[in-house]
């Protein structure tokens, strides 16, 4: 099965539908509770990422028995220095963003933690390709 | 008094949403103002403190199955944020308590029944 979303840069009065649509999809489908926890954290930071620095984008769901795959593809400014990016604390969100509670620099850290695997591969002014895989671990963890 | 009601008034609450929003008992609490931070660490049923009134705290809320949220310092939650939170069934609570003075009282009282 495979879902696609659109979604928009700054469009903060929609952010965390498509999200909100993933975690609806993973529990029809009967993944594990702790499967759909760590896809719906990926899925929401992955979102908010492109709604925060993006342009636009598209945000996939792609499950399989044993996994969940997300993909979320941006047009935006792109990561200069990814290991950089994956430090927590580091933010370039800019501060009326932050004051909402956004932009903690927690995003892509929060990303990693869920995912038992995660590519990133972005191109300065151009965009974002970020792909985390997260295994369906029928014993919980 | 059963749990929401001791809840309730400990912490000087207001319900914003209908009562039928009480369906379930919380479970425990978390108190943070970084979104990030709360989809890290919050548990499904907690009660998350929070100064943000915005539509996006319910989306996350949504997301991690939280069972309530209590929005601090008397501040009033934006129109689109109650609307999302009663369709969503979560229980929204506006306080005049701050987030130090809502955590402590919450505390003392899940602490009570660990």
């Amino acid at each position: 099965m495979n879902m696609e979303f659109n979604v928009r840069g700054m469009d903060f009065t929609r952010a965390g539908e498509a999200s909100a649509k993933i975690k609806k999809a993973l529990q029809l489908v009967g993944m594990e509770v702790s499967t759909i926890r760590k896809a719906v954290i990926v899925a929401y930071e992955a979102e908010l990422n492109i709604v925060i620095h993006a342009r636009q984008g598209i945000l996939t769901l792609f499950v399989h028995p044993d996994r969940v795959e997300i993909i979320a593809e941006d047009e935006g400014p792109g990561i200069p220095d990814i290991a950089l990016a994956m430090q927590e604390g580091y933010s370039t969100a800019p501060p009326h963003v932050r004051e909402m509670g956004f932009g903690a620099g927690m995003g892509l850290p929060n990303i990693k933690r869920c995912s038992d695997h995660l590519d990133i591969d972005s191109r300065v002014n151009s965009g974002t390709r970020l792909k985390a895989t997260i295994f369906n671990n029928i014993n919980g963890e | 008094m059963n749990h929401w009601e001791k809840i309730i008034s400990s912490l000087d609450l207001t319900l914003l949403t209908s009562l039928k929003t009480l369906n379930n008992n919380a479970r425990g609490a978390y108190c943070g103002d970084l979104l990030s931070d709360v989809l890290a660490n919050a548990s499904g049923g907690d009660l998350w403190i929070t100064i943000h009134r915005h539509r996006s705290v319910i989306a996350v809320a949504s997301l991690l199955n939280i069972g309530g949220v209590i929005i601090t310092g008397g501040r009033q939650p934006n129109q689109d944020a109650l609307i999302d939170a009663e369709k969503e069934g979560i229980p929204l609570f506006s306080t005049p308590l701050n987030n130090f003075q809502a955590s402590g009282r919450l505390y003392k009282i899940f602490s009570k029944q660990g």
